[in-house]
């Protein structure tokens, strides 16, 4: 009865191990089922981003930047890009960003992101490249999250996160390996 | 130790159960709902702030008011000339219905006025060049319009509580969404959202310049409701009690 006592103990121990280790080590990411070409695509700067210094191409290069020391996802500008780099402007402090991304059979053929000049958030610190980043996770085929650490969680502290995370590259990794 | 076998056996059994439950209920890598590529044409995808209970609905809002839905206004371009804000965008055009709204009490922040406009985004006007069927982009965009997934019709006369910010264009509108709670004749609290059955991930088929073009728009995440269901009491005791 005591032996019998003990494995069971011992095997609920190491039920709750295995079960905890399976938990953790799901990763938080989700994706949206399209793939950049290589990781790689041209942009052209939008109508309203014409020359740079502005808050919103600050973050749009600081972003490509970032993603690109991140893991090596190219974003290069090329002037007859069919895809856009932009700045919106929408009276709504709900909204930082949108991107509208044409893809066909799993890949991505074009896209046009903007980041909203109209939020009053916008021009917080690290704010507009958090948002830009996000936008282009989008791109390279990442979906929005919920939770965690990450660019792509929508209820991500936009200040003081505003690089790719862990979660993201993660993510990344998924859809074109290591 | 045929029986010390045979109780090995037992716990093994139970670890395999549950890491099939854990797989079965958070699975791994989660996809987006699959469609046939073929189908969905263009995915637009939105940054929003996304808030999640009563205290971040209240953290992130100027004012909480109470108060009935009298009447709708107008429609308004919240798209607006970046040069001059006061000014619609010639170029761009995101539809919102403004609502006039009349404020029984105020719960958060001062308000003078007791009848407010809303501000509640509609539906954004895209012009997208797109892929024929050989898959080349088109010469011309196409150009068709969006209806905001998350948008929720007001009903008028009916009792809300609303948590709001400010525009720029002095229209009263969400710092987050959702921002509206609906209050039935019980005196039953309903949030209103569609994010509390889905993961965030609307399909809509649009008229594309006589064409019919099926659009994702990924504008949020499931959200854990836990307001509806609370009493107007529970709710207001809850706004008070965050003391802001």
């Amino acid at each position: 009865m005591f032996m019998r006592d003990n494995v069971i103990k011992k095997g609920l121990a190491l039920v709750v191990i295995i079960t905890m280790f399976t938990t953790i080590s799901v990763s938080a990411y989700s994706l949206t089922g399209w793939n950049l070409y290589l990781k790689t695509t041209s942009f052209a700067w939008g109508d309203r981003l014409q020359t740079s210094g502005s808050v919103i191409r600050d973050a749009w290069e600081d972003a490509i930047d970032d993603w690109d020391n991140a893991c090596s996802a190219y974003f290069y500008y090329a002037s007859g890009s069919r895809s856009v780099l932009n700045s919106g402007y929408e009276d709504s402090d709900e909204l930082f960003g949108w991107v509208d991304v044409v893809h066909n059979n799993g890949s991505v053929s074009h896209f046009f992101a903007y980041l909203n000049a109209g939020n009053v958030h916008i021009s917080e610190s690290n704010v507009a490249r958090s948002a830009a980043n996000h936008e282009l996770g989008h791109v390279l085929g990442l979906v929005e999250l919920r939770s965690g650490r990450a660019i792509m969680n929508l209820k991500r502290d936009r200040g003081s996160i505003y690089t790719p995370q862990t979660d993201d590259l993660n993510g990344i990794a998924a859809i074109y390996g290591e | 130790m045929k029986k010390n076998n045979g109780m090995r056996i037992v716990p093994f059994l139970a670890s395999l159960v549950l890491i099939s439950l854990v797989f079965a209920l958070y699975g791994g890598p989660s996809q987006q709902q699959q469609l046939s590529e073929s189908d969905v044409a263009l995915t637009i995808s939105q940054d929003r702030m996304i808030a999640e209970g009563i205290d971040e609905m209240v953290d992130l809002a100027t004012w909480v008011v109470s108060g009935r839905y009298v009447e709708f206004d107008s429609i308004w371009n919240i798209s607006r000339d970046p040069n001059d804000p006061t000014k619609p965008s010639k170029d761009n055009y995101t539809e919102g219905h403004l609502y006039r709204f009349h404020v029984e009490k105020v719960y958060v922040g001062k308000l003078e006025e007791n009848e407010i406009l809303i501000s509640h985004r509609y539906s954004q006007r895209k012009s997208i060049p797109l892929l024929d069927k050989n898959g080349n982009i088109s010469k011309n965009p196409a150009t068709f319009m969006v209806a905001d997934p998350l948008y929720q019709e007001p009903v008028l006369g009916d009792e809300y509580v609303l948590f709001l910010t400010k525009g720029k264009n002095g229209y009263y509108q969400s710092p987050a969404h959702p921002f509206q709670v609906h209050i039935d004749e019980s005196g039953i609290v309903k949030l209103c959202t569609p994010l509390t059955n889905c993961d965030g991930t609307f399909l809509q088929t649009v008229d594309a310049d006589g064409s019919k073009l099926l659009v994702s728009i990924s504008a949020g995440y499931e959200i854990n409701d836990t307001i509806t269901g609370m009493t107007r009491q529970q709710l207001l005791d809850k706004i008070k009690s965050i003391g802001k």
